[in-house]
């Protein structure tokens, strides 16, 4: 799998990387880690957010420790006599408050209960408990709670009590009922409050809603999500509850201890002026009197803190006027926030905008703010998000693809450390392959110079001595070629340039030619070559110079190696099949040296090349050409008796054409533009120099004409090139003067004769003028291509001319 | 006279262009040889010989260059009698070769 992702885009790969990341946080989402840490950074990401909320319209008056304190002496220890709230409800009224919400439950009889019961009118609310059990509860109990329930609950949508302690039936005859409940979430937080209750089949107004009613029972409508009263709707959950967005100034909400109404509302004359103050700080003010001491108050705790119910019961009535509450969290939304933070990750960990490792790891905090910005936005605009899942998912998947990316690069580094090793080792190859080729240069060069000096420097040599020394310099010279020719063969093979030129062409021609250049090798060797060919076609559709090479070098290998017996060369054709095999009974060699023989520069032991010569190369090119071809080289070897070498091609029955063309020349035919550089060619006979010219043109290479030897040595010295073809029969100034002349003069390019005449004393007349050798006609392309590859070649020269 | 039959040569389309330069050569080589041979200017006639041998094989005509190689060794010998033939030869050759290229 990772091998193909290898191959994917990288936003292909992105999107995988997402989609991981998203299942792997969807697991985590599950534990109760995750849940904790979601809602602490939900309440911390509130509070950024926190709305500034308007508390003019309610106050709290509070029972605290300090009116407990104070009032002890004229009222005595908590519970008060209900007389007590009597008169502070009729002094609220008095004074003109909106409304009155008692957050103290009045479930048992106390005295004062009667006084208390007339004060209290449809603008007060009093506290009923929800309750987590059932009770038996009596028929009037029933009645009281449809007496004073809003109406019967809907099936669905408010939130479901098991049972409610109201306050008492004779409290009850005017005022109104609200229900107390601090729900809290699954980590003792309060978040959330239900805007209506349904108990026992009736609908029960939260004490909060009632206060901010504030009058008769009304109709509550719920709907899928909405619960409205009056001319509002607010947003809720499935439950009918309320998620609220706490305020970051509650300290705004006006709290006044119970002590102060109390002393005002007992009518004492010295206390007017703060009664009056009060009086004026309350009126049309919506008012809950609850506790927050110690003993009695019901703390919980909230995004904002810990906080009293009395105090939360007031602020949810200035949350609901101010609308300042969320929908609750939908998947929609979520997902829609988790797909932003997924889509930045990937986006953003595209290796185009990493320019470094750094940089990488800027996209955890953008991930994090990306998020954090647009929940932020949600909740300012109403919608409550979280935003872990997001978070996580994001930074999760930029973990994942970074990991990928290390792990590509690990990868790359370990290739290219691999690659790097390869390299040092084909140097090193490449170092022995030069100082072996070196030494393959320089033993027949010794020979050409040393021999060359004796015939030089030798006044008293005979005739036949000097013609002898010639002729080892001249078969030093052809070792030579051959190597350079095998060393270009095995260049072209490497870099992939050596191509097969098929033709029609005679099988059995290729193989006399072959076998008539062996021959004089034989010498006085008591070993016979016998020819045969079983049902070759008179023409096959083949490479008939590269058919020649391998015939030649396989031959010439047998004939190297086999003292004494036969030499066979057989023929045979089948199917498009050319084999030829060529069986020796030669010395043989054992299993290790027949798997080394066609890998460069090997031979079956070291021993070899000292014996008899040879590049190491043959074997190799031979088999290129074979595999070129459509075909191979098989051997069969023992060690005694003899080796076998069989020769497979690939070579259709043909029609012949071109009868008096040349198998070499046509393999040299497609040779265009393989050469570069300046010739100068310099010969009389116009038919013969336009033909050369086209050769050469053809080959790639600028050339300059010379009708006669004279005009040969002025271009030659005005224009340099970098090889002349010198005619040695040129009319005003002969080719070989004009060689000398040219030598004469400091000419150090390699002069190439032309000549038409055939046997060694023309050769050794032009290379003792200074020709670096010599071209017979007729010129084919292949005549001319070789030793014009080998003069243009810089190695060459090198060795042509340099030397020690 | 036994009617004189065609000689077909198929050459390289490459050499379309050479080959009536090298006819033309041939002509002035004609030219060269019927001067040469009553004025007994063997060397002019050895120069054409050689001129042939180089050309002949060269351009895939290798009978001009058997011709051309027999025309030196005529001329160096001074055989008058085999310079006469060649040169017919070679005239005869000429007007029955016919150039093919493909």
């Amino acid at each position: 799998m990772t091998l193909r992702m290898e191959n994917w885009s990288y936003w292909r790969r992105g999107v995988l990387f997402a989609l991981l990341a998203f299942l792997l946080t969807g697991l985590f989402e599950y534990s109760d880690v995750f849940r904790q840490f979601d809602n602490d950074l939900y309440d911390t990401h509130s509070r950024f957010v926190a709305p500034k909320v308007n508390f003019d319209d309610v106050v709290v008056i509070d029972v605290d420790e300090d009116s407990i304190a104070k009032l002890q002496p004229k009222l005595g220890a908590w519970p008060y006599d209900r007389e007590v709230y009597a008169l502070v409800t009729q002094w609220l009224q008095q004074v003109g408050v909106r409304a009155i919400a008692y957050d103290v439950v009045f479930s048992e009889t106390r005295s004062g209960d009667v006084a208390f019961a007339e004060a209290l009118d449809q603008r007060v609310v009093l506290s009923a408990a929800a309750l987590p059990f059932t009770f038996e509860r009596d028929a009037a109990y029933h009645a009281l709670l449809r007496k004073k329930g809003w109406g019967a609950a809907p099936p669905s949508g408010v939130y479901a009590l098991t049972d409610l302690t109201l306050p008492r039936e004779a409290l009850l005859a005017r005022a109104n009922v609200g229900v107390v409940s601090i729900e809290t979430d699954g980590d003792g937080i309060f978040r959330r409050v239900p805007l209506a209750y349904s108990v026992y089949g009736q609908l029960a107004p939260g004490l909060s809603l009632a206060l901010w009613h504030a009058g008769p029972p009304a109709r509550i409508v719920v709907e899928a999500g909405r619960i409205s009263l009056d001319d509002r709707s607010w947003p809720v959950s499935a439950h009918g509850e309320v998620l609220l967005r706490f305020p970051r100034n509650l300290d705004g909400l006006l709290t006044l201890p119970f002590y102060q109404i109390a002393l005002a509302a007992s009518g004492v004359t010295e206390l007017r002026p703060l009664s009056e103050s009060l009086g004026k700080a309350l009126r049309g003010k919506r008012v809950v009197i609850g506790s927050s001491s110690a003993a009695l108050g019901d703390y919980k705790q909230t995004p904002i803190g810990r906080q009293p119910g009395v105090r939360l019961q007031a602020m949810v009535v200035a949350l609901l006027e101010g609308g300042h509450v969320l929908h609750p969290r939908s998947w929609q939304w979520e997902f829609l926030l988790i797909l932003c933070a997924l889509v930045l990750a990937v986006a953003m960990g595209h290796p185009r905008w990493q320019p470094n490792v750094a940089a990488q790891w800027l996209v955890f905090p953008l991930v994090i703010v990306f998020v954090g910005v647009l929940a932020a936005a949600a909740i300012a605009g109403g919608q409550a998000v979280g935003l872990l899942f997001a978070i996580c998912a994001g930074v999760l998947t930029h973990v994942i693809n970074l990991s990928y990316q290390q792990v590509q690069l690990f990868r790359r580094n370990q290739r290219l450390e691999l690659e790097k090793r390869a390299a040092t080792q084909a140097d090193a190859l490449k170092s022995q392959f030069l100082s072996h080729i070196t030494h393959e240069l320089r033993t027949p060069l010794t020979a050409i110079m040393g021999f060359n000096n004796i015939n030089w420097q030798s006044s008293d040599l005979g005739r036949e001595q000097r013609m002898k020394n010639s002729e080892i310099v001249n078969r030093n010279c052809q070792h030579m070629l051959a190597l350079v020719n095998n060393l270009l063969d095995q260049a072209k093979i490497e870099a992939g340039q050596l191509t097969i030129q098929r033709h029609p062409d005679k099988v059995h021609l290729v193989i006399q030619d072959v076998v008539a250049t062996i021959e004089p090798l034989l010498h006085d060797k008591p070993v016979t070559l016998r020819v045969d060919a079983v049902d070759v076609p008179e023409y096959l559709d083949i490479d008939a110079f590269r058919l020649r090479q391998i015939a030649l070098n396989l031959l010439s290998n047998a004939v190297k190696f086999t003292a004494k017996g036969e030499i066979r060369v057989i023929s045979t054709w089948q199917a498009g099949t050319l084999t030829i095999s060529v069986i020796d009974t030669g010395p043989g060699m054992p299993e290790d040296a027949v798997k080394r023989l066609f890998t460069a520069f090997q031979q079956a032991d070291a021993g070899v090349a000292a014996r008899h010569g040879g590049t190491g190369l043959g074997l190799t090119i031979s088999r290129h050409l074979a595999r070129l071809m459509g075909g191979d080289i098989q051997v069969q070897s023992t060690v005694g008796r003899g080796t076998t070498f069989t020769v497979t091609l690939a070579a259709e029955r043909v029609a012949p054409y071109g009868t008096e063309r040349r198998a070499q020349q046509r393999s040299a035919e497609s040779a265009k533009s393989v050469l570069h550089g300046t010739v100068l060619v310099a010969e009389d006979m116009p038919d013969t120099r336009a033909l050369v010219v086209q050769h050469l043109e053809q080959f790639g290479l600028t050339v300059l004409q010379a009708e006669n030897g004279e005009q040969a040595i002025e271009i030659a010295l005005a224009k340099r090139p970098d090889v002349v073809l010198m005619d040695m029969e040129l009319p005003v100034v002969a080719g070989v003067e004009a060689t000398r002349t040219l030598r004469m003069c400091g000419f150090s390019a390699p002069v190439l004769a032309l000549t038409a005449h055939k046997g060694e004393e023309y050769r050794l007349l032009a290379l003792g003028a200074g020709c670096n050798g010599l071209i017979e006609k007729p010129l084919t392309r292949s005549s001319l291509l070789v030793p014009l590859s080998a003069a243009l070649a810089p190695t060459v020269k090198e060795v042509t001319h340099g030397g020690p | 006279m036994a009617a004189r039959e065609p000689i077909v040569v198929t050459l390289s389309q490459d050499m379309a262009d050479l080959v009536p330069l090298f006819l033309r050569q041939r002509n002035i080589d004609m030219a060269t040889l019927r001067a040469a041979l009553p004025a007994g200017d063997f060397e002019a006639m050895r120069r054409v010989g050689h001129g042939m041998a180089g050309a002949g094989a060269s351009y895939g005509l290798d009978h001009v260059s058997v011709l051309g190689e027999r025309l030196v060794v005529a001329a160096r010998a001074k055989d008058v009698a085999t310079l006469n033939q060649l040169t017919q030869e070679l005239e005869d050759y000429l007007g029955r070769l016919t150039v093919k290229y493909m």
